[in-house]
């Protein structure tokens, strides 16, 4: 599959996310453009699969010239989003399908960082980011539901169907399938089904 | 819309050490360097919109007024980085922190409110919203959701993060949220140095 078709399935798996988590997804056309004016996560996400499109393009030595103006538009396009919105989406980060960004504001993705499919992330959330001196990755599985204000250090494997509380700290290890809460970050609950916070 | 603006920008005044009423020099001054100031304007002038302009002589004025209120909410995500949404109900002599990151989805706030940046209301599961009372002083970087009341005169402190209903005239803080002092203060608002004035009502 090349990688121009490959951008398309994530751009229309992110828009169908973003869609249905607003509430229009049975509403008009009009009202889908209108929410889509305001969506601003969805924004940023449409620069990252074009970033990720055309470095797949710059590792082959035929297209070069021909994506000189495409690369211009999108280094313009991501330091917009990024003084405008606040959003910052490393290139080197990988994430998964149905990505979505609740709101702007300080969210800050850094390098090294891996994120799986269905995810959802709100305000003010730092992943992967600090400490500084220290180095390593942190992975988060599918389905995770990640409240705004929250910290994930280097370094953290996230387990499937988590849930991240408002305003946490995540500091070790978080288990699939349960909640986690507080500064430094402790487990309150298991086996919880957040399908209820993902919209399904 | 006028006496509920009248009252924000004498909060800004006061902000900024200055006497109202106020010369046209200072007005502008500090029009300009307030950029809370500009939300509120934006916010007060969408509902303004939105409440009247009913007839059918003056629809097409309404679309044209809302598509103003859209350009201005835009602006005031891109650049000041706040944002207000239309459905909350915030009474007269709101102020905004200038720096920002600030988002109010509450459902109802009373009057003279002072809100701190890095500042979130937001909604639970159940999609439902925070209602405030009078004289709330909301410090930074604090988080505050779900369907819960909170009473008049509070203090909340900073990086707290409340998901209950709290009663009137208390001081709140911590992640998660407990109480620290009740009875606290039962003076003049609207509140501008929370904890001096806390402590001095204990004695």
């Amino acid at each position: 599959m090349s990688a121009r078709t490959k951008m398309i399935r994530y751009i229309a798996g992110d828009l169908k996310r973003t869609l249905f988590l607003e509430g229009v997804a049975a509403a008009s056309f009009a009202q889908k453009i209108f929410t889509l004016f305001f969506a601003y996560g969805f924004h940023a996400l449409i620069v990252y699969r074009m970033g990720q499109a055309i470095r797949f393009y710059l590792s082959r030595w035929y297209g070069l010239p021909l994506y000189y103006p495409v690369i211009f538009i999108y280094h313009c396009l991501r330091f917009s989003v990024r003084i405008l919105y606040g959003i910052h989406i490393d290139p080197d980060a990988v994430i998964g399908e149905r990505f979505y960004i609740g709101h702007f504001g300080k969210i800050v993705i850094g390098p090294k960082v891996v994120i799986g499919h269905d995810c959802s992330i709100h305000q003010q959330v730092s992943i992967g980011v600090f400490p500084k001196d220290q180095k390593g990755c942190v992975v988060i599985e599918d389905n995770v539901w990640i409240g705004g204000h929250s910290l994930i250090k280097k370094g953290v494997v996230i387990g499937k169907n988590a849930t991240i509380v408002v305003g946490a700290n995540v500091v070790s290890n978080v288990k699939p399938f349960t909640m986690v809460m507080g500064n430094p970050a402790r487990m309150i609950k298991q086996d919880f089904d957040n399908s209820s916070l993902m919209g399904y | 819309m006028k006496s509920d603006l009248r009252k924000d920008f004498e909060r800004y005044l006061e902000f900024n050490n200055e006497k109202s009423p106020a010369s046209v020099k200072t007005c502008i001054r500090i029009v300009a360097k307030s950029k809370g100031l500009w939300v509120i304007i934006i916010y007060r002038f969408g509902r303004w919109v939105n409440a009247g302009f009913d007839k059918t002589y003056s629809k097409p004025l309404k679309y044209l007024l809302k598509l103003l209120y859209f350009i201005g909410r835009y602006f005031s995500v891109c650049f000041v980085k706040t944002e207000i949404s239309l459905a909350s109900e915030i009474g007269k002599g709101l102020f905004i922190s200038n720096r920002g990151n600030i988002m109010l989805g509450a459902d109802k706030m009373g009057e003279n409110c002072t809100v701190q940046h890095n500042v979130t209301f937001g909604q639970d599961r159940n999609r439902k919203e925070p209602i405030f009372g009078d004289n709330v002083w909301i410090g930074a970087d604090s988080i505050i959701y779900g369907g819960i009341k909170i009473g008049s005169n509070t203090v909340i402190t900073e990086q707290t993060v409340l998901s209950k209903s709290i009663p009137g005239r208390m001081l709140v803080g911590g992640n998660p949220c407990r109480v620290i002092r009740k009875n606290i203060y039962d003076g003049p608002y609207p509140i501008i140095y929370p904890f001096v004035e806390c402590q001095r009502g204990q004695k």
